[in-house]
């Protein structure tokens, strides 16, 4: 029984992985193409066979691996691997023909790899190894289509990434080594993958350029990758507190700024980045508040973690009908972006009324502070039905653009997850019981805001291009600050001259320091070197010994 | 046969090899290959002999009355062992690179005799049981690289030799004395007790520390003795791997450890602030190699600058001490070699298929030669310490052992190194995957047929990117580099903290 387990654990990363590569071999291509869905079945088999609470270990693999089954992330397992296979299915037809498809094929998988592997490994080095492989082939997906914007945005997803890698590895080498000290490092590494205010620039960047199921996946399933890095390895005792505040602080932020950002947005992916950003938020805000209140931390994560089921199987639905509507989908797609648009502003007997739900009921008993916690949550519900409300705005098909029949992969498997969307809520446990408590509480009360906000997106709907307000935010916000980089984010034409003074002598000074190291290693070059470097060895030692007595 | 015999075996086959192929007629290729590779894999297998017998509690020694009083000692401990295997494994798939490599060049006989000679001195070096065993094969490895480092005859070429020489010989006579003064205050120093050393440490025994640290640290290319390795890339790419990943710069390396663990010991370097030194110059040697690697466009200069920061973990490794860093420099010995011949062959086959140099000029270069560039990414990669590549396991371990024995400042340095290290490999693997190839940037001496280039030139790289890749992968089994070095880290007197 043992080995099963660990067979199954092991495959579940291992068999992504190896499909992938098989697509660097031309002639399995085509295979690989037609059973794109197929490798993140072991990770839907762990997540309905294994026992709550299974584990195994392979100590021959990496640093000697532990995976484990926690219960209370299995329901993310299935919703993201269900993403993943669908997402999957979905590239078959959306990405049909197009060149450079393999190359696609192969970053999809290692980052499935990654990101359904992380769900399992319970040791630092594993969990390291497969949120690196994640974070480094999504590069591949945001670069794929090889435009300008999409060159510009993975530019920028790597240095963030591989700034949350290596604060990542020092954070989680401290976990290692029982240090708590570098805690902070891991924070920063996951809240880069999170999206958490102000580390989110890259997102709204990198997420719509990708082909619509690549950013499927990276919206739904993969931005979770923070979430549960920081369900496993929580702050240290003494510091869970202040941690705790600054996640609610930074989450309750973000889940407004960034659905305010979002409503200016012209394109539909766009839009969907930031009610990711904006919907992280939320959670981010709860998860933070459960680490501040011991009390209520049970029940709070149980509800962060519905809320990641609901928001990953929603905004996979949502990205996948958009990637429906651009291959010529008709009314049926139509019907789909409403409901799933419907089920994200939280409509009730859905999946957002049940999440909500979950999350107001341990908030509700927040011993200080539950009232604005309550405010917050309705105006970051007001928030994103105006988001909702503004995507189909922008999502709706033009006329001119020619509708045929849609590639019928993308159809269904658009159709599975929304399925899986209404469905999930309905027979799973926590968030039938959050569905249970929404409906209690009378039709007027639930559906207040959500009337409200269609009346306050309503007049929105004639404007398609212009943001209701001024001109439109530049996705990357905050990097349009800059003036480095404002000529990449591509807001307003290059600013390049206008660096400051003080950065001009910064640059300058470390040239000339550079420049003068440089020509000092030409010279011993030439000299042989040796006997300054002795004497440097000699003045050190001397130094130390002298100082040492 | 006596087990004494073998430690002078493992050194004679190729020193014997060697000799023999410097009267092989220039156009007798296939003696020569036989040759070539009869020695290389007859020494694969006495060091797979070894390496059961070692597991099994055999000892190795041989002794032989060389001066009055002085011994010339090879022994066969697990940390010879390390080195060992690591070159003859390397040894035998440079050689299969080398004959494809050089194929139709001239003065075939003497590149591969003088080959051999150095892998020659590099087991000695490996298998040397006290300090002046160590140095006499030291100084011959010196002398046999040189011919190599020269081969090509141009006057580039010819400049590098005398830089290389004017350092390497400068360092052994600097290593001599400190041999010399510390032996004249503790007697002979055998590796396997350490040196007899007085229990306060005096002028004498401080400055012998400082001349051997100075003359291992010229091999081992620690900064600011490390000008001569960014010449030396002049060299045929099989010399470049041998230089960086087998031979010479791995024995300054392994020259640090022996230094540090055999003859004073850990606990008395740090008394008199030895350590301390060596930290210093490791961290600035990791951080200057990896700046001045960024703005080289010279494929093989940028990765020799990449050298210099990356043996420096090994020495980073010694200098922060505890059982953990111990480990990771040790297993970095390895897992830097893997890795760095493997680039080193990628850039070999760049530069022999497609005439390829500069880094400018590898747009689109993975559509050409993608399994050239796979393993280049594998290694690139591992440098970078993105897991499941070895570079990620002697990574983490210098970073918890830094962790363990509060040095977190140094966990500062191998995150700053990583991304230094990032920032000028992904570079190249942006330009070689991800750009279109431009028009007349190279010259394709490829011949048409289904493979990219010269089988020979192909399955080294694949050889030493795959194990690369499977020591980091699978480091938590019995048989990888890491169960290895914690072997001989045990071995070293950590076994017990």
């Amino acid at each position: 029984m043992a080995m099963i387990e660990t067979l199954i654990f092991v495959l579940i990363p291992a068999l992504p992985l190896v499909w992938g590569l098989l697509a660097l071999w031309p002639p399995a291509r085509r295979l690989v193409a037609a059973g794109g869905a197929l490798p993140a079945f072991p990770a839907l088999v762990a997540a309905a066979l294994l026992p709550a609470g299974a584990t195994a270990s392979s100590p021959w693999l990496l640093l000697g691996t532990e995976w484990v089954l926690e219960p209370g992330l299995r329901a993310l397992l299935a919703a993201s691997a269900l993403v993943w296979a669908m997402a999957g299915l979905h590239a078959r037809g959306y990405l049909a023909g197009q060149p450079g498809r393999w190359r696609f094929d192969v970053f999809f998988h290692l980052a499935m790899a990654g990101n359904l592997g992380l769900l399992v490994a319970a040791d630092p080095a594993a969990f390291y190894t497969l949120f690196a492989l994640m974070s480094l082939a999504s590069y591949g997906l945001v670069v794929h289509t090889g435009t300008e914007a999409a060159r510009r945005a993975g530019r920028i997803y790597l240095i963030m990434a591989l700034i949350g890698e290596v604060a990542l590895l020092a954070g989680l080498l401290g976990v290692a080594t029982g240090q708590p000290a570098f805690w902070p490092a891991l924070a920063l590494g996951l809240a880069i993958k999170a999206g958490v205010i102000p580390l989110h620039v890259w997102l709204p960047l990198a997420h719509p350029v990708a082909p619509v199921p690549a950013s499927a996946v990276l919206s739904a399933a993969m931005i979770k990758a923070g979430l549960v890095g920081w369900l496993r390895f929580p702050p240290p005792a003494g510091e869970a507190e202040f941690w705790g505040m600054v996640l609610v602080s930074l989450g309750a932020v973000g889940a407004l700024a960034a659905a305010g950002v979002g409503l200016t947005q012209r394109r539909p992916k766009e839009v969907l980045a930031y009610s990711s950003v904006s919907q992280m938020g939320v959670m981010v805000a709860a998860l933070g508040a459960a680490w501040t209140q011991p009390g209520l931390a049970v029940p709070l994560q149980a509800a962060v973690i519905a809320y990641a089921v609901h928001h990953a199987l929603t905004k996979g639905t949502l990205f996948l009908v958009v990637g429906w509507l651009d291959r010529g989908g008709g009314m049926v797609a139509r019907a789909v972006l409403v409901v799933s648009a419907l089920v994200m502003a939280g409509l009730p007997v859905t999946g957002g009324a049940a999440a909500k739900a979950l999350l107001k009921e341990p908030l509700a008993r927040l011993p200080e502070g539950a009232g604005l916690a309550a405010a917050l949550l309705t105006v970051s519900a007001l928030a994103t039905t105006t988001l909702m409300v503004r995507l189909w705005v922008v999502a709706r098909p033009r006329r001119e653009r020619a509708t045929g029949p849609a590639p019928r992969s993308v159809a269904v498997a658009t159709m599975a997850v929304a399925l899986a969307m209404l469905v999930v809520p309905l027979v799973w446990g926590p968030l039938a019981g959050g569905m249970a408590a929404s409906v209690g509480k009378g039709l007027l009360e639930t559906t207040a805001p959500l009337l409200l906000a269609v009346v306050l997106g309503a007049w929105l709907f004639r404007l398609r291009g212009e943001a209701p307000w001024g001109p439109a935010v530049p996705p990357g916000d905050l990097l349009a600050l800059s003036p480095q980089w404002r000529f990449r984010v591509g807001a307003r034409g290059p600013q390049a001259g206008r660096a400051s003074r003080a950065r001009r002598w910064i640059s300058q000074a470390a040239a000339m320091v550079s420049g003068g190291l440089r020509r000092t290693e030409a010279r011993m070059a030439a000299w042989g070197g040796l006997g300054l470097a002795l004497g440097v060895v000699l003045l050190l030692l001397t130094a130390v010994a002298v100082t040492g007595r | 046969m006596s087990p004494a015999l073998l430690p002078p075996i493992a050194v004679a086959i190729p020193l014997i090899a060697g000799l023999l192929i410097f009267h092989v007629p220039e156009e007798r290729h296939g003696l020569r290959t036989a040759l070539n590779l009869g020695a290389a894999l007859a020494k694969l297998a006495l060091v797979v002999v070894l390496l059961f017998g070692v597991v099994g509690g055999a000892t190795y020694e041989a002794a032989l009355n060389w001066l009055p009083g002085r011994d010339l000692i090879l022994r066969v401990d697990a940390l010879a062992l390390l080195f060992l295997a690591l070159s003859s494994l390397l040894w035998l798939l440079t050689t299969v690179y080398a004959i494809a490599y050089l194929e139709g060049g001239s003065h075939r006989s003497r590149f591969f005799g003088f080959f051999s000679l150095c892998v020659a001195a590099t087991a000695g070096i490996a298998l040397a049981g006290n300090l002046l065993t160590f140095l006499l094969f030291y100084e011959l490895l010196t002398l046999a690289t040189w011919p190599l480092v020269i081969h090509r005859g141009t006057a580039e070429a010819r400049r590098a030799g005398a830089v290389y020489l004017r350092y390497t010989l400068s360092g052994g006579v600097v290593l001599l004395a400190g041999i010399v003064l510390l032996e004249s205050v503790t007697g002979p120093v055998d590796f396997a007790i350490g040196a007899a050393l007085p229990a306060q440490a005096g002028p004498a025994v401080v400055i012998a520390f400082a001349l051997m640290l100075a003359g291992l640290g010229v091999k081992a290319a620690l900064v600011p003795l490390h000008g001569w390795l960014p010449r030396a890339m002049v060299a045929p790419a099989p010399v470049s791997a041998l230089l960086h990943a087998v031979a010479v710069v791995k024995a300054g390396a392994f020259g640090i450890i022996r230094l540090v663990h055999d003859v004073y010991g850990p606990a008395y370097l740090a008394a008199f602030g030895g350590l301390n030194v060596l930290m210093g110059l490791s961290v600035a040697t990791i951080l200057w190699g990896s700046w001045r690697a960024l703005s080289q466009d010279d494929l093989k200069r940028r990765l020799a600058y990449s050298t210099v920061c990356q043996v420096s973990y090994i020495a980073l490794g010694m200098a922060v001490a505890g059982p953990v860093a111990v480990v990771g420099g040790l297993v970095h010995l390895v897992h830097q070699g893997l890795m760095k011949i493997t680039l080193f062959f990628a850039a070999g086959n760049l530069a022999e298929t497609l005439e390829v140099h500069r880094i400018s000029r590898m747009d689109g270069v993975g559509q050409r030669m993608p399994l050239t560039m796979g393993v280049f990414t594998v290694g690139a990669l591992g440098m970078i310490g993105v897991p499941p590549v070895a570079g990620f396991v002697s990574k983490w371990y210098l970073g918890a052992g830094a962790i363990a024995v509060e040095h977190p400042e140094i966990l500062g340095i191998l995150v700053l190194s990583s991304l230094l290290n990032a920032a000028y490999f992904l570079p190249i693997l942006h330009r070689a995957w991800f750009r279109p190839p431009r028009a007349g940037e190279w010259r394709d001496h490829g011949r048409p047929g289904r493979l990219e280039t010269h089988w020979m030139l192909l399955l080294p790289p694949l050889i030493t990117a795959g194990t690369a890749l499977a020591a980091g992968l699978f480091a938590g089994s019995e048989v990888s580099p890491l169960s290895w070095a914690q072997r001989v880290a045990e071995a070293l007197g950590h076994g017990h903290d």
